[in-house]
């Protein structure tokens, strides 16, 4: 089915590009080639459909842009070399009292550059085209024809679906005239972690209003990092010195910072529209985002792959599978977003007043204690 | 230009633009070009500044007697002007640029002439071919021996690649800035691209913001941006806003008619447009506020900051939101970069380079409501 020349990208530790003039047709145009992106352009392109991916970034997964932790069912996806950094067995919960409440918690930290190098070289291995460094421009969702730019020179690509896995500011949103989700940022460093440790440390504070501080190990090394909304409280760098100073002060950490990232984490729950103009919506820019622990690798993948099949399905002929795609998300996705957001709303009540720093208030809004299910 | 006197082979350790003489031969990476601010700060020239001691930036430019190959509509440095100014004798952003021997500078600052008041060093970098090499050479020498002062580098995103942005990152700079400065595609091309013959692209320029978010992370970077080249404050606020998201900075500069540019026989940014978008920019920068908050009437003008009344009374009173907007001192949300009169007269300020005092606020404050009045009026 796929005409296009192949180049195999199996053994290959980035995924090659191709010569842009030479697509103008494709059945599914990913944009975006995270793990929801390369998801569904493997199930797309598994199928023998011919599937373009493009990504913005220059290198696929760098820079880091998130804590790098992925749920112990997820372990089949860290299986390449070079992915998995280290397992995870429990939390530790620090409420506000300074009371620390354990609970198991099983999963792995895994390096997310390769996890996204690995997933794009799977969509590539099953013959979907990745092109990189290249940006989403224009969109024409009438007549189904993107626009895309690389180095300077762009070109038009026609398209049957259109996968939009482009993150929480979301272009192709934007291009539909689609609201933006809301969000809260993030900021993070990688600093030296002192001695192993296993679990991930989890700090509920006012000091971090709308968020949280974590630590998650990494072998030697961790990522130290808070999630804050900014109507809130403006200044996340002045919390993360106070946080990093203040683990460097008990030999928890070293006092070097190796990399620091940020981003923004979708907090409102699933987009309203999964399903618009032959696009479907996947991962962070569908608000499949965790909205409490602004957890979403396995949701991107999830609802990538499932998104990959909707389109096999549509392009068969199924005249449903889209609107299946979109009910299928809400059953599966619906109920766990909608209390997230819930207790988003609880604890919006409270952010910023004394209340904030009562453990009852925090245990109700964090998914660790019996009180959230509640 | 006269040549009254041939001094060519005097070895010169700083100049002092001077129209009565030819302009001697100096080139980078041996020799940089300060502003006037710095050269006071550094002892290098006698002078007082209208109500500030010192600039706590050293903000120093790449200089070749060839010049900058760009033609900025706004811009003293243009190409255009290669016919009746020599390059070291050019202004930029209001004053002039002494030339001086780049050990000496740093040999000053070591000796602390500047009284410590240097709280960061910025490589401002030009079109020209050598200006990627020898920027690296000047940043490469200053982490070496004046480590305790940070760096930005002003970008020249024409030039530069990816791989370049990280090697700046590598050597030492830690946090990096591009000069959008003109906020619409049109008024880019208009003013620093093909409308002026000049080899900026608007695609370039936040391709490199984009790469610069990567590289240096959040707070690390930001874009310069000038308020009054022909923008509603709504699409000034909309680009200042999205630098934001990204998790970059904005440097605002109010639009002046500089001497000798293209745009000389513009008119300033009005007062009242440039203080609602100092303040705008403020709250999404340092207090949480945001575009989307934001309301705005038919023309694109500013008419709800979306902020709650008494918190936006407290910072307008603070002054802050008026300083000048740069790189970050030793208070983040204080410029070290102050700039002084970069972008005013002393007696019309408007980006102020020291703290307001209750005198300067009602002044601003009354500008604010439209009256014409300039910040030296009693």
């Amino acid at each position: 089915m796929n005409v296009n020349r192949k180049i195999s990208a199996i053994s290959a530790p980035s995924v090659v590009k191709t010569h842009i003039s030479e697509i103008k047709t494709v059945d599914v145009l990913v944009v975006g080639a995270g793990p929801g992106g390369s998801a569904a352009a493997w199930r797309a392109a598994k199928a023998g459909y011919r599937v373009l991916v493009v990504e913005r970034k220059k290198r696929i997964g760098e820079p880091v842009q998130c804590a790098e932790f992925i749920p112990g069912p997820m372990v089949d996806y860290a299986r390449d070399d070079g992915v998995l950094s280290q397992h995870i067995e429990g939390m530790k919960t620090y409420l506000p009292s300074g009371t620390v409440a354990p609970s198991p918690f099983p999963g792995l930290m895994v390096d997310r550059a390769a996890f996204d190098r690995a997933l794009a070289a799977r969509a590539a291995a099953a013959g979907a085209d990745i092109m990189i460094d290249t940006g989403l421009v224009a969109l024409d969702a009438t007549r189904r024809i993107a626009r895309v730019r690389h180095d300077d020179r762009s070109s038009e690509i026609h398209y049957q679906l259109l996968m939009a896995a482009d993150g929480p500011h979301s272009p192709v949103a934007r291009l539909l005239g689609l609201p933006p989700l809301s969000v809260i940022q993030t900021r993070q460093y990688t600093v030296p972690l002192k001695a192993a440790y296993a679990d991930t440390d989890i700090w509920l504070s006012d000091e971090f209003p709308g968020g949280y501080g974590w630590l998650f190990p990494k072998g030697g090394l961790a990522n130290l990092g808070l999630g804050i909304d900014r109507q809130l409280k403006p200044d996340l760098k002045t919390p993360l010195e106070h946080l990093h100073g203040e683990l460097v002060r008990q030999g928890r950490v070293g006092p070097e910072v190796m990399q620091r990232t940020g981003g923004a984490i979708p907090v409102g729950g699933l987009r309203e529209r999964l399903v618009y103009k032959h696009t479907l919506f996947i991962g962070d820019a569908g608000g499949f985002t965790h909205p409490i622990t602004g957890a979403g690798i396995a949701a991107a993948v999830q609802s990538g792959e499932r998104a990959g099949l909707a389109a096999v399905e549509y392009i068969d002929g199924n005249v449903r599978a889209l609107e299946s795609y979109a009910e299928d998300m809400r059953e599966q996705y619906g109920p766990t977003l909608a209390r997230a957001v819930e207790r988003r709303a609880e604890l919006a009540r409270h952010w910023r007043s004394a209340q904030a720093n009562d453990d009852p208030v925090q245990r109700r809004g964090w998914i660790a204690f019996r009180e959230y299910f509640a | 230009m006269s040549a009254a006197t041939d001094i060519d082979s005097i070895p010169v350790t700083f100049y002092r633009p001077n129209y009565h003489i030819k302009t001697p031969a100096m080139r980078s990476p041996e020799y940089v070009q300060l502003s006037t601010a710095a050269a006071i700060t550094l002892g290098l020239i006698d002078g007082q500044m209208h109500r500030t001691a010192c600039t706590h930036c050293l903000n120093l430019l790449v200089t070749y007697p060839e010049g900058c190959r760009a033609n900025c509509a706004y811009c003293g440095l243009a190409r255009h002007r290669e016919e009746t100014r020599d390059y070291a004798d050019r202004n930029f952003i209001r004053v002039d640029w002494p030339a001086v021997h780049y050990d000496e500078v740093i040999a000053r600052v070591k000796k602390s002439e500047d009284k410590d008041q240097f709280e960061r060093m910025c490589i401002s970098m030009i079109s020209h071919p050598d200006s990627n090499d020898d920027t690296f050479i000047l940043l490469e020498k200053w982490v070496r021996e004046v480590p305790q002062i940070p760096v930005s580098i002003l970008s020249n995103p024409t030039t530069l690649d990816y791989d370049d942005l990280v090697r700046m990152h590598d050597l030492g700079a830690d946090i990096f800035t591009v000069a959008l400065d003109a906020v619409t595609p049109e008024i880019f091309d208009r003013t620093r691209g093909k409308g002026v013959d000049s080899p900026h692209k608007w695609e370039k320029y936040w391709r490199t913001l984009e790469w610069a978010a990567e590289i240096y992370g959040p707070e690390n970077f930001g874009a310069h941006l000038i308020c009054g080249m022909g923008e509603t404050e709504q699409e000034i606020l909309e680009v200042a806003q999205r630098i934001c998201d990204m998790g970059g900075h904005n440097h605002m500069f109010a639009f002046f008619p500089e001497r000798g540019s293209l745009m000389e026989d513009w008119e300033p940014v009005p007062r009242d447009q440039w203080r609602r978008v100092q303040l705008a920019r403020y709250l999404m920068d340092y207090a949480g506020g945001h575009f989307s908050r934001m309301q705005f009437d038919a023309s694109g003008k500013l008419s709800d900051y979306g902020f709650d009344k008494e918190a936006l009374e407290a910072i307008m009173q603070s002054g802050k939101p008026f300083q000048t907007s740069g790189c970050p001192g030793r208070q983040d949300d204080v410029s070290a970069c102050n700039r002084p009169y970069g972008d005013s007269m002393p007696a019309d300020i408007r980006s102020f380079p020291f703290a307001l005092n209750a005198a300067d606020i009602e002044k601003v404050q009354r500008q604010m409501r439209g009256e014409d009045i300039s910040t030296y009026e009693e």
